[in-house]
């Protein structure tokens, strides 16, 4: 056969896999993958929380005094951006709070469990009293829980859901009622409706996509006038948010919202001048979105409190050692206070700051 | 900016002129092909979205930061290498000038500068691993790639950058010079001359192509093929501090993670346009068509609202493609068709 022909038949064999392949996955209008129908139910429904903190309890809370100078790894995902660097400030306070050592062991933002599970095995052999986990996924973080539990370490999990009964606690914050409240407030401040873009987070992220489920379900439950035109997922990455919001304002000029899981999908100060004066409804409070506050370009945040997410991770690692052996703190439920710019420099919206200087390196 | 000499027998200079532009040209004029049918198809798909006047000027301004770091990393992939590490210094650009802006009051033209400079300093960098000490560019570049991703964040503090002041981003990517004329396309415009008049019209372009055609003719030829390595990935740097800049204007802040996607797509622009991995052969006008071809791909994708996952199989297999044609015609398709256009 000549080399030509090979070449050619190799370029076709090319051309019509890629549908082939493409045409094999299921998807979801928001991207996420084809999975089971219980994971997808799970998506839309709230948290089963054991304890639901008020934002007054949450404020008012000190972590109990340890029975000891225990030794607590705190694992983060990443040490890069404001949301982590708050976990950390945290953890840190809850540890001088309640006379503990703190050892803080973060990843480079990796999204897959792999690595994770790789630096836990590490922690492990450290023999940590307690790990409080930021788990990269809700399955496949379970294996660090199981291998930890099974070295005599108590995990309490913070930030994301895991699929374990296992952990000595989880502390998290339902983010279905966070795209619920998400849509409530866009409903406040533009009670008028219309067609709207949602900046959805990386496809595979659980939190992102129940923030998404959580506001759409609540769009066609209460506000049939709102009508999501895109919704495109990316990774935490404002120039990619920004990239996807104009393309899908391409096809959909007259939009008159945005909802944003989080505020780093999309700077609202980033949006063209078109844009700059509607209703922008997202999750996450720190210096960038108090600037975005200001200027008007964002109408209302969510509180992801990050630093008490920090706080609570140790000291209920603490309480969880003080009760010892199969102590089952269950679910502790974080609150998400909508703040606006009427907030800003209140005890409720700087609960949500840490120090201006405050930064932790490794 | 110098070519492939094409090869033109002695039939074809009997014969025809378009066929000795068309092997001069093959690898631009297949990209090209490609660009016009994208962007009929998606013209036709989604006439009131894409095909307009707005979403052109989306395109362009999109295109233009892809421009500027896709010209960076032709300069390191004609001389033989290639930059991994060009991402990872527009973020270190990008926290630079906005620190330099908001922790110092720096005037913008100086902060942008600054940060231009630094990046151009981690491009030297780069060039004396590879080019002096003989390191390859893999591990060269991705130990820098990995090193800047660190230390920017120990720069910002591990959070990110804001409050820019207005004229950086209206002058440096984010707005318009003179409330009329895209800055980020002005300044990728400049980049394109600039790097043509290197590559094109100085004996450091005419050097660039040698020591990317054959390393050892080069020095043979009395060449410093050392220096001429460490200029351009000199030059790469640099480009990528100014693609930093441009990016952080337009969204408004410094971050350590910016322009991670960078790496590969300044790659895969590059390639798709006619730049030879291996060095010594490309064409500016090609890495431009390359550009206007992933924006135009991506951009119709979005507006269709494809699938992520399924964009980046459909990307994945352009780029196999592409590079598949540019081996399989060696300039004989574009022979071929005028030929036949010719006898006909």
């Amino acid at each position: 056969m000549k080399r030509s022909t090979v070449k050619l038949a190799a370029i076709a064999s090319l051309a019509l896999a890629v549908p082939l392949l493409a045409g094999c996955v299921p998807v979801s209008k928001n991207g996420a993958g084809g999975g089971s129908s219980s994971q997808a139910n799970s998506l839309h429904t709230p948290l089963k929380c054991t304890t639901d903190l008020s934002v007054d309890q949450l404020m008012d809370y000190k972590a109990p005094k340890a029975a000891k100078p225990y030794n607590i790894t705190v694992m983060v995902v990443s040490l890069a951006g404001y949301y982590y660097q708050g976990l950390v400030y945290g953890a840190q306070q809850a540890a001088k709070d309640a006379g503990v050592n703190v050892k803080i062991v973060a990843g480079d933002g990796f999204t897959s469990p792999a690595p994770q599970l790789s630096q836990a095995q590490d922690v492990i052999q450290s023999k940590p009293d307690a790990i409080a986990l930021q788990p990269v996924d809700v399955e496949g973080s379970v294996p660090i829980v199981t291998q930890a539990n099974a070295a005599g370490i108590p995990v309490v999990s913070f930030g994301t859901e895991l699929n374990t009964d296992k952990t000595a606690g989880q502390v998290l914050q339902d983010d279905y009622k966070l795209g619920q409240a998400g849509a409530d407030q866009l409903a406040k401040a533009h009670p008028d409706g219309g067609e709207g873009i949602l900046i959805a987070g990386p496809a595979t992220a659980t939190w992102s996509k129940k923030r998404v489920a959580g506001f759409e379900d609540r769009l066609k439950e209460k506000y049939p006038k709102f009508k999501v035109v895109a919704s495109p997922t990316q990774a935490v990455d404002p120039a990619q948010g920004l990239k996807d919001f104009n393309d899908a304002t391409q096809a959909h000029p007259d939009i008159s919202w945005v909802y944003s899981v989080f505020f780093y999908q999309l700077l609202p100060d980033s949006l063209p001048g078109k844009y700059k004066d509607i209703p922008f409804v997202t999750t996450g409070y720190e210096p960038a979105a108090i600037a975005s506050l200001e200027s008007g370009a964002l109408t209302t945040t969510s509180s992801v409190e990050n630093i008490a997410f920090g706080y609570q991770a140790v000291a209920q690692s603490v309480e969880a050692l003080n009760k010892g052996k199969d102590a089952e703190l269950g679910n502790i439920c974080v609150p998400a206070p909508a703040l606006t710019k009427a907030d800003i420099g209140t005890p409720l919206a700087d609960f949500d700051l840490y120090p201006e200087g405050f930064s932790y390196k490794g | 900016m110098s070519a492939p000499v094409p090869v033109v027998t002695a039939a074809d200079r009997r014969t025809n002129p378009l066929v000795r532009f068309g092997r001069g040209w093959g690898a631009e004029l297949q990209v090209l092909v490609g660009v016009v049918i994208l962007a009929v198809v998606f013209s036709f798909a989604f006439p009131g979205s894409f095909a307009t006047f707005g979403n052109v000027q989306n395109m362009a301004t999109q295109a233009s930061i892809l421009l500027v770091i896709t010209i960076a990393q032709t300069f390191a992939l004609l001389v033989g290498g290639f930059d991994l590490s060009v991402g990872a210094n527009m973020a270190f650009a990008s926290t630079l000038g906005a620190l330099a802006m908001t922790g110092y009051g720096t005037p913008a033209p100086l902060a942008a500068l600054f940060a231009i400079g630094a990046s151009a300093v981690v491009g030297l960098a780069n060039g004396i691993m590879i080019g002096v000490l003989g390191i390859s560019p893999f591990i060269a570049t991705l130990a820098t790639l990995t090193f800047l991703g660190g230390y920017s964040n120990v720069l910002a503090g591990g959070a990110s950058i804001a409050g820019l002041p207005s004229d950086f981003i209206a002058n440096w990517g984010g707005g318009s010079w003179g409330a009329v004329f895209p800055s980020a396309v002005g300044l990728a415009i400049i980049a394109l001359v600039a790097a043509y008049v290197v590559l094109g019209r100085s004996r450091l372009g005419l050097y660039v192509f040698s020591l990317g055609g054959s390393r050892e003719a080069a020095r043979l030829g009395g060449i410093r093929v050392r220096a001429v390595e460490v200029a351009a990935y000199t030059i790469c740097g640099g480009l990528a501090g100014l693609a930093g800049v441009m990016l952080s204007a337009r969204v408004g802040i410094g971050q350590a993670g910016l322009g991670a996607e960078y790496d590969l797509m300044s790659i895969a622009a590059a390639v798709i346009g006619g730049v030879a991995i291996g060095g010594g052969a490309g064409r500016l006008s090609g890495v431009f068509l390359g550009v206007v071809l992933l924006t135009i791909l991506s951009t119709g994708l979005n507006i269709a609202s494809v699938n992520e996952f399924i964009q980046q199989m459909i990307t994945g297999a352009v780029l196999v493609a592409a590079v598949l044609v540019a081996r399989a015609r060696g300039g004989r398709f574009s022979v071929r068709l005028f030929r036949r256009r010719a006898d006909a």
